[in-house]
């Protein structure tokens, strides 16, 4: 079984950097985007396990970008994290209520960010599992 | 700003109409006609009654006179008649007595009689002349004593021989040598005197209505001249209550209304004086309140922005120093880890600094509502306890003490731990490394929280200041414990948000004791209230670790109902129907699978989500009994939270009978999921 793919979508180079460092040497694969246009784009074309999103953003932002990873077809059901620095809970509710599987606020700690990480990647393929097979049988017909 | 302003003077304006048209009904003009009439016909009865009173006398001693007169004046030429006619002929003498009682229609009767009282002649208005008596005596002795000239006097009434006749005058004739011979009897109707009273009533009558006719004519035009300038007052009034405030009066009529109309136009002119500088600064106040809106949202963003800005470089620096000691990039040495974790636990005072700073500029622009409900204080402080120590390393030790039973506390169960972190931490930095004690017990009105460390101490002058925001001790208080003199104040803010207040004295032997009291719930039953965040049943015959779980969840605002039984679970779930349900595997009176079975076949529970908590990895079967989902021991508190989250959103997402099918597909392939969990269980 290959390592997940985990999208990060961050425009702060040094955190980017950042998880992408950690990420990897964490065993997963990690493709990165500094914006919100060129994460959808990776987000489509290489079908990553999880993404993580950060809201400030510079053109388009966190929020935008959630909305048309949820709308698009080939991406609304991949388990989006959001990694924000604003505390506010009315931003943890909306994130969730948008379709985010969580919420993590920036500074976070790393080795309990990786295990949240871990954990929805295993509930989420045994939650894919019946996806899969539901596309299976629906291919033939 | 529109709407309100046109809307109020148009209901003004008709309820105005309204009143003028019931006043009408009883105007100033008709109530003075009324008047005036009334005064004038008061006027003339007065004088008709004076009248009638005061001449009635005189009418009737007129009527006498005049009878009286006449009687002296018609005697004597019909006696020289009798004389020289009667013998003769007596037509002449008839013709003379038929004229003089024409003469004066109040004559009813004529008579002639001799002094022995013997009628000679006798004359009826009626039925002429009629025969002398036969004897010519008469009875009456006064009459015949008036007859004989010995009595000057006039009779009325009974006395008289004719029935209509009421006034009977005498009249002697005495010849020119004083020889009396005959008496002339003239007979006045019984209506004489009235008739002339009668004809002055008349007169009276209709001098009156000719008067109250004129009286009414005047009144009414005398009242409809001085109404006018009213009415011109009144329409002015009119127009101004309608909002027409350019409307001027103007009225020159020279008297009181003339001062009253022009008062009020000075007022008309005040107030569009004074309505146009109100719109003008109502426009203003307008400009402003919409500049304060911006700066107001400008100003949160703000906040919002400097908390971003502030974390984000310690994003990259926490992150850095957090995966460098955790040893995932690369192997480090001892005196490196202990640099790392100076600079992460500075990393965290500085997380802890941008948390203070943003709660309390949040507190101060009121922006925080508390959500109040009861809530199991010792869970929180339990829960707030072990947090502070672990962030402090350990150091210095702290000593819970919980005096049961404790009854549930009412308020915001987040910002109660709020309150106690800081409180924890204040203690803490001051304890010169003696252990701390946290003190919980009930008292009268509440239940007292009460923080007690043995370290410096606050000397009492300072006391008071505290809980000044920004205040520290001194510049080396500063310098050697850090913080912003932020947490004190925040404490004070949260406890007067819940009417309570924090008090510090002198800890015995030295150190300082922060204590509060919190109201103690009202509920008798704590598992009810339904507000704010999720409601969770803990099914768990294990004290320690549903302590643990419920002090996360509450402290998060969630709602926990506990359970120690399986039969008090289950009854709990059909009477409050919390949003999940946990549940461990083993309980003191049946197996949690039952337990999952039972609520999944009550229609009442059927749509709970149920999860199994468990030590042995049983996952399949859990599934395959109904379960939503299965975890396995130990997790931490937040783990927990995190996963229940994630399930209630699921939950929310798919209808229960969506959910029930899958779950009957996970059991076709249950195999795997053991052998996954199984699997990472290995992992791990």
């Amino acid at each position: 079984m290959s390592s997940s793919k985990i999208l990060a979508i961050d425009d702060e180079p040094d955190v980017l950097e950042f998880l992408d460092l950690v990420l990897q040497r964490s065993g997963f694969d990690v493709a990165t985007s500094n914006n919100g246009t060129d994460g959808l784009i990776k987000a489509h074309i290489d079908a990553p396990d999880l993404i993580l999103l950060d809201i400030m953003m510079e053109e388009m932002d966190g929020w935008e970008t959630l909305r048309l990873l949820k709308l698009d077809d080939r991406s609304k059901d991949i388990p989006v994290i959001v990694l924000s620095a604003r505390a506010e809970p009315k931003d943890k509710i909306r994130a969730l209520q948008e379709g985010a599987v969580d919420y993590i606020i920036k500074p976070f700690k790393v080795v309990e960010s990786l295990e949240k990480i871990r954990t929805i990647l295993s509930m989420d393929s045994e939650g894919g599992q019946s996806g899969v097979e539901a596309h299976g049988q629906g291919a033939p017909s | 700003m529109s709407g309100p302003q046109s809307d109020p003077p148009q209901v003004l304006s008709e309820s105005v109409d309204s009143i003028y048209s019931v006043r009408r009904k009883f105007g100033l003009r008709r109530r003075s006609v009324v008047a005036v009439s009334a005064l004038v016909a008061f006027v003339l009865l007065a004088q008709a009654a004076v009248v009638a009173v005061l001449g009635h006398g005189r009418i009737v001693a007129d009527a006498r006179d005049r009878a009286r007169s006449f009687a002296t004046l018609a005697a004597d030429p019909i006696c020289d008649a009798y004389f020289t006619y009667y013998d003769s002929g007596a037509s002449k003498f008839r013709d003379l007595v038929r004229e003089t009682v024409e003469l004066n229609r109040d004559v009813l009767s004529l008579e002639i009689f001799d002094t022995e009282g013997r009628r000679l002649f006798a004359y009826d208005r009626e039925h002429g002349e009629r025969p002398a008596d036969s004897d010519g005596f008469f009875m009456n002795g006064e009459l015949l004593r008036a007859i004989q000239g010995l009595d000057q006097v006039a009779w009325a009434g009974e006395q008289a021989f004719h029935e209509e006749i009421g006034f009977v005058v005498v009249q002697p004739h005495v010849e020119d040598w004083g020889r009396h011979r005959l008496s002339v009897v003239f007979g006045f109707g019984e209506r004489f005197v009235e008739r002339a009273a009668i004809e002055l009533s008349r007169w009276l009558a209709f001098l009156a209505l000719i008067g109250l006719a004129l009286g009414i004519a005047c009144a009414y035009l005398l009242a409809g001249q001085s109404l006018r300038p009213l009415e011109r007052l009144t329409r002015g009034a009119r127009e101004l209550s309608k909002g027409e405030l350019s409307h001027r009066i103007e009225l020159k009529s020279g008297d009181e209304f003339e001062v009253l109309g022009a008062t009020l136009d000075h007022m008309a002119t005040l107030l569009s004086g004074t309505i146009r500088d109100l719109e003008s600064s109502n426009k203003h106040l307008e400009a402003v309140n919409t500049e304060l809106q911006e700066l107001d949202k400008v100003k949160s963003d703000l906040l919002a922005n400097v908390s971003h800005e502030l974390r984000t470089p310690l994003t990259a620096i926490s992150g850095y120093v957090e995966a460098m000691s955790a040893g995932l990039l690369g192997e480090v040495n001892q005196v490196q880890l202990d640099s790392l974790s100076v600079v992460e636990r500075n990393i965290q005072r500085l997380r802890g600094m941008i948390d203070q700073l943003l709660s309390y500029s949040r507190m101060d622009s009121g922006r925080i509502e508390l959500e109040m409900r009861p809530f199991d204080l010792a869970a929180v402080v339990g829960h707030v306890g072990e947090a502070v120590q672990a962030a402090q390393g350990g150091e210095p030790t702290l000593k819970i003490r919980i005096e049961e039973p404790l009854p549930e506390a009412f308020g915001d169960a987040a910002r109660i731990s709020q309150v106690l972190e800081n409180l924890l931490t204040n203690a803490a930095k001051f304890s010169a490394g003696k252990p701390i004690e946290l003190e919980v017990s009930e008292v009268s009105d509440g239940v007292s929280v009460r923080v007690i460390d043995h370290g410096i101490g606050i000397p009492e002058h300072l006391r008071g200041r505290i809980f000044d925001r920004f205040f520290q001790i001194d510049a080396t208080a500063r310098r050697q414990y850090g913080g912003m003199g932020l947490g004190l104040a925040i404490v004070k803010e949260i406890l007067e948000m819940h009417h309570s207040e924090i008090t510090v004295t002198e800890t015995p032997g030295g150190g300082a004791t922060f204590g509060f009291v919190l109201a103690r719930s009202t509920e008798r039953t704590g598992l009810v209230p339904i507000r704010g965040g999720p409601r969770v049943l803990l099914i768990d015959d294990d004290a320690q670790g549903v302590q643990r779980i419920t002090g996360r969840l509450v402290a998060e605002g969630w709602t926990v109902l506990t359970a120690a039984s399986g039969e008090q679970g289950s009854s709990l779930a059909r009477r409050d129907r919390p949003d999940v349900v946990l549940l461990d595997r083993l309980l003191p009176d049946m197996d949690g699978f039952d337990l999952v079975t039972r609520l999944s076949e009550d229609p009442r529970t059927r749509a709970i989500p149920v999860v199994l908590f468990t030590v042995r990895p049983e996952r399949g079967l859990g599934l395959r009994l109904g379960a939503a989902d299965y975890w396995v021991k130990p997790l931490e508190p937040e783990e927990v939270q995190n996963r229940l989250e994630r399930l209630l959103r699921v939950s929310r997402r798919a209808s229960p009978r969506v959910e029930s099918s899958e779950v009957a597909t996970e059991g076709s392939n249950s195999g795997d999921a053991v052998q996954s969990e199984v699997g990472s269980e290995v992992g791990s």
